[in-house]
Formats: C-alpha cells, sequence, structure tokens
C-alpha cells in the first residue's frame, strides 16, 4: 500500500540520518510529542528552529565580520544555537556549536571563523533533513485523510 | 501543542507585567506517566524551541505546566502567588540571569525543587548556579530520563 511504502521510506530515511549522526534521540523525542490534535506540531517546531537560526546565523555573521570581534556575543550565540539544535535533536550541529564556543570562548580568530563554518554546513544539512521529514509527514497525512473520507 | 480533546479542562495563562506565561493550565488525558499528587512546573527558558521542548516533555509526563522567557516574569509569577513543585531555569538568560533568578527565588522563600539547565557551560557556571540556590544543574537536552527522577521525588515528598 502507499501509505505503508511513505511510511517505511519515512522511517528508513529518519534511520539513515540516525546513523549519519544529522539526528540524534532528541528528534524522536520531538516526533513522539506529535499526536492527532496536532499533526502539524512537527512541521511547526522545524519551521521554528529555522527562523531562529537563521536569525542567530545572521547575527553571528554580523559580529564576525567586525574588525573587532566580540567573542562574548560569539561565544553567546553559539550557546543559543546549541540549545535550540539539540532540542530539536540536530546533533551535529550541536558538535559545531559546541566548537564555536570553545574558539570564541578563548579568543582564537582563525578557528572561530572555521568553526562558524562548520555551524553554517551542518545547519544547511540540518534543515535540510528536517523540511524533507516534514513535507513527508504532510504527504502522509494527507493521503491518510483522503483514504479516509472514500 | 496538543488538542483540547487531550485535556480535562481549559486555561491558558498571562501574567500581566513582566511578559506573558504560556501554560497548558491543564493536564494531558493519557499522559506517559501518572502521579499521586498534581505537579506544576514553571519552565523559565528565553530560546522558545528549547522553552516549548522542555514544556512539551514535562506535559507529555502528567505535569501542568507554566514556561516563560525571562527571570524577571518567573519572579513575577511566583510573587503573584503562583506556586510550583519544580522550577527549571536555563542558566544564561537575558537581563536577570539563571543564577540571579534562582536566588531571587530562594530570597522569596521558595523551596520548590529547582533544577538549573544550559546547553554547555564550564565548571565555573555550575558553581555559580548551584551557590544560587538550584538543588541540581543538567546540561541540555533536557531530557525524561533527567526531570523523572526529581519528579518521582516531588510526588512521593507531597
Amino acid at each position: 500500500m502507499v501509505g505503508t511504502d511513505l511510511r517505511q521510506q519515512l522511517m528508513n530515511y529518519i534511520q539513515s540520518s540516525h546513523e549519519q549522526g544529522i539526528l540524534d534521540e532528541a528528534f524522536d523525542r520531538v516526533k513522539n510529542l506529535e499526536n492527532d490534535g496536532n499533526p502539524q506540531f512537527l512541521s511547526e517546531i522545524f519551521s521554528m528552529f529555522c527562523h531562529d537560526a537563521e536569525n542567530g546565523i545572521a547575527e553571528l555573521t554580523r559580529f564576525l565580520a567586525e574588525p573587532v570581534i566580540d567573542y562574548e556575543n560569539v561565544s553567546a550565540f553559539a550557546h543559543q544555537l546549541k540549545g535550540s539544535s539539540s532540542s530539536v535533536g540536530g546533533h551535529r550541529m550541536v558538535l559545531a556549536c559546541c566548537e564555536l564556543r570553545q574558539a570564541s570562548n578563548n579568543k582564537i580568530k582563525e578557528g572561530s571563523f572555521e568553526a562558524f563554518d562548520k555551524v553554517k554546513r551542518e545547519y544547511c544539512i540540518l534543515r535540510d533533513s528536517l523540511n524533507y521529514i516534514a513535507q513527508m509527514e504532510k504527504t502522509i497525512l494527507t493521503n491518510e485523510a483522503r483514504r479516509r473520507r472514500q | 501543542m496538543a488538542s483540547d480533546t487531550d485535556y480535562d479542562s481549559d486555561g491558558m495563562r498571562d501574567n500581566g507585567n513582566g511578559g506573558s506565561s504560556e501554560g497548558n493550565g491543564r493536564r494531558r488525558r493519557h499522559p506517559m506517566m501518572t502521579w499521586r499528587n498534581n505537579l506544576r512546573a514553571l519552565v523559565v527558558d528565553n530560546g522558545r524551541i528549547c522553552r516549548i521542548m522542555e514544556s512539551g516533555l514535562l506535559d507529555a509526563y502528567g505535569v501542568e505546566v507554566e514556561a516563560v522567557g525571562t527571570g524577571e516574569a518567573a519572579v513575577e509569577l511566583i510573587a503573584s502567588g503562583e506556586t510550583f513543585d519544580l522550577i527549571v531555569i536555563e542558566m544564561f538568560l537575558p537581563f536577570m540571569s539563571g543564577p540571579e533568578t534562582a536566588r531571587t527565588i530562594r530570597e522569596m522563600g521558595i523551596t520548590s525543587k529547582i533544577l538549573g539547565i544550559a546547553p554547555m557551560y564550564w565548571e565555573k557556571d555550575a558553581q555559580e548556579f548551584l551557590a544560587a540556590g538550584i538543588d541540581e544543574f543538567l546540561e541540555k537536552p533536557f531530557t525524561p530520563e533527567l526531570f523523572v527522577p526529581f519528579l518521582r521525588e516531588i510526588d512521593n515528598q507531597k
């Protein structure tokens, strides 16, 4: 059945994301909070996460572009990004944020730039993964609703 | 996050000045755990994703939750007479920090269990937070494995 195939496809994708370290068990907790009463929960959470992460990355870009880097603010935003990415299960992004915070606390310019590049890369991978999962969920729910009406 | 059909009664809260609180004000019909007593928790976290997840997890485990984004809002809520069995405070809050919030709450005579949380920290941060009066310091993410033992302890002592 198509519905079963799509669910299996989604499960396989999530499993693969776990194996690659993109997602961890925190993602499973997010998924388990979804229920029939709010099928859009995952999509809403991911959308909020991406919005907040992109704001954080924009602020970090600004601080790191200054001639004299405000490492305190870089560290603070790295901290925030780590918090939100750990809440949605973005394991590799969490690690990248830790590296950025470490480099900024030690006021290492080159290390901060390298770590920030990693944060941006891992954010893009995580964002794409979460968007794919949200889209698959939406398709599955739409198909199930259609089948119930038939 | 959860629908009306999941709850026994209604209620969302606004604590007025200093910021509104997001509360479930209700309890899930089918929580993952049930308690002998009605347990209430206050989540204080400026990160909205973190706040939603921390509140959502506590709610899923049968706890009535209020959530605010600043230390000031937490203090105001408690000063208004609200009582909580468990208070969860993020370390790096803007303006009134996590340790300052914990210290102020303790100075108000509140003896509730207070957990300090942070995504990452240095040892001196943890020491500062503990000295301010929290009962335990935990690294995020805030997971059931971390908070359920505290809920069990609170429930047994009530």
